[in-house]
């Protein structure tokens, strides 16, 4: 279980997040949505201890890691699995060395199976064994996404985070992405939480999607809810309209 | 206005030297794990040392080489005879341009590459990532590097010696007719207190290049940009650390009697 109390995080003169209040319920997909520059990738990063917050406490399992030190938060940091936005693979590594980066660390008694956790994780994202020796640079952008995600769940963490899942790629990637999401779902039981602004993937990989805008949370329900939801922003991101509560600043020339 | 500026570029200052001794002190505390990562440090050694070679060589030969013309020649309009060539060039070179040389040269080359490579890990989010796979970025990133730069750099910098006077013997010899024994007997009385204090000042200059690169390859941000501001902040500031570091190291290190 993953808990956000009145989280506060500034860079510079933007405060990005302005009191944030979520909670992340055991095996369940939760997907932050809300425009640009609202907060979910920073939200998702303090989620993981990789931010910290300039207020506010960030629970996971019922413990504080905003007053943990390196070496404690390390250790909670190994519950979690992290697909970036752009994959973040090692470049100098096959895709192999990539997927086994996190065991080796992790897990090192369970290196003796190395090609079999390989091969499994790239089974899992729908890839196959040959792929492994390749580099990252030899990969496609929805390849590079699906390693990514084989390297984030090869440790086996309790939890998965996904920024910005399908962005850059072609609708039926995308949808490829989705039911990777929702098929290691349905066979490791991990909790993840997501950030997206693609609405129909959002729509299909959640059980409860929050919306965030200023830095606060507007609305959180389950994908019904939100659609159907009587709230003028989240109406209005969904639509997808420019008119409504939620002022994008456009320069003029 | 004027004050907020100058405010501000104080307390930037007082964060840069509060992150580098940060940046120090955790190096230290991963340091033990190389142990177990021989494979990066030996990978980084060759980075460091072996692909410096060419460069290192040819700056140290023609140093060694134009050293030797110009002493030979201004000792000549003075003495009428290109006296103390070979006391000139080693201990030139030995004390001095041997490591600052050899820092600069690895500064630009190694400098700027640890600063690109850590800077473009960051800023496309591979140094989160490795926090997320178990691994600490300075346990992973720094600590090979730190290792590789102290381990080579004073190698290099004994390598250049070498090749600088060998190029002031080539000079010496075939341009201003100083015969091989009187060159070489000339190295020879060279004290290695000498030698220690060109070796120490190298090992310092190692410190200054890893260190200042990895620091500003960490704290990369703002893609391509970003990346190509820490390389280049990275090798000046190295490089002009080496410059002022250079006479307070040989102020103290004459002063303790080392050279």
């Amino acid at each position: 279980m993953i808990r956000l109390e009145g989280v506060h995080r500034a860079f510079g003169l933007n405060r990005v997040l302005r009191g944030l209040d979520l909670d992340v319920r055991e095996g369940e997909t939760l997907t932050l949505i809300g425009g640009s520059g609202t907060g979910k990738s920073v939200t998702l990063k303090i989620m993981v201890g990789l931010l910290k917050p300039d207020q506010g406490r960030v629970w996971v399992d019922n413990q504080d890691i905003t007053v943990l030190d390196e070496d404690e938060l390390s250790r909670v940091q190994r519950k979690f699995g992290f697909l970036f936005q752009g994959a973040a693979l090692f470049d100098s590594m096959t895709v192999a060395e990539n997927v086994l980066f996190g065991v080796r660390n992790l897990k090192p008694q369970e290196l003796v199976h190395g090609d079999a956790i390989v091969e499994r994780c790239l089974g899992l994202v729908g890839l196959k064994p040959e792929v492994a020796a390749l580099k990252p640079a030899e990969l496609s952008g929805g390849m590079k996404k699906r390693v990514g995600l084989a390297r984030a769940i090869a440790h086996e963490p309790e939890y998965i985070l996904y920024d910005e899942p399908t962005t850059g790629l072609d609708p039926i990637m995308s949808d490829v992405i989705n039911d990777l999401i929702v098929d290691i779902r349905a066979k490791l039981k991990i909790t993840s939480i997501a950030v997206t602004h693609d609405l129909k993937s959002a729509y299909k990989i959640s059980n409860r999607m929050a919306m965030i805008h200023e830095g606060r949370l507007v609305a959180v329900g389950t994908p019904d809810e939100i659609q159907r939801s009587d709230n003028p922003m989240v109406h209005q991101f969904i639509t997808g309209s420019s008119q409504g509560p939620i002022q994008m600043p456009v320069r003029s020339y | 206005m004027v004050f907020r500026i100058y405010t501000q570029r104080v307390l930037d200052l007082a964060s840069a030297v509060g992150g580098v001794a940060v940046l120090v002190r955790k190096t230290f505390r991963w340091l033990p794990s190389a142990r177990s990562d021989g494979k990066n440090v030996f990978n980084q050694m060759m980075e460091v040392g072996v692909q410096s070679f060419p460069v290192t060589s040819l700056t140290a030969l023609f140093t060694g080489m134009v050293l030797a013309l110009q002493t030979g020649f201004s000792f000549r309009r003075v003495f009428n005879e290109p006296l103390y060539v070979g006391t000139v060039v080693g201990l030139s070179l030995l004390k001095e341009l041997g490591p600052v040389l050899t820092g600069v040269v690895v500064a630009g080359r190694v400098g700027a590459r640890i600063a690109a490579e850590i800077g473009t890990m960051n800023v496309t989010e591979q140094v989160d990532a490795l926090h997320t796979l178990g691994t600490h970025p300075v346990r992973y990133l720094v600590v090979p590097r730190f290792l590789a730069c102290l381990l080579m750099v004073p190698l290099l910098t004994v390598y250049a010696d070498v090749i600088g006077v060998v190029g002031g013997y080539l000079v010496a010899h075939f341009r201003l007719n100083v015969p091989s024994s009187i060159y070489w007997d000339e190295i020879r009385a060279i004290q290695i207190e000498d030698a220690f204090h060109g070796l120490i000042k190298s090992v310092a200059y190692a410190l200054i290049i890893v260190i200042t690169a990895c620091y500003k390859g960490l704290q990369t941000s703002g893609g391509a940009e970003g990346v190509g501001r820490s390389t280049t902040s990275a090798v000046v500031i190295s490089m002009v650390c080496i410059l002022v570091s250079d006479y307070f190291l040989s102020a103290i290190l004459v002063s303790l009697g080392i050279g």
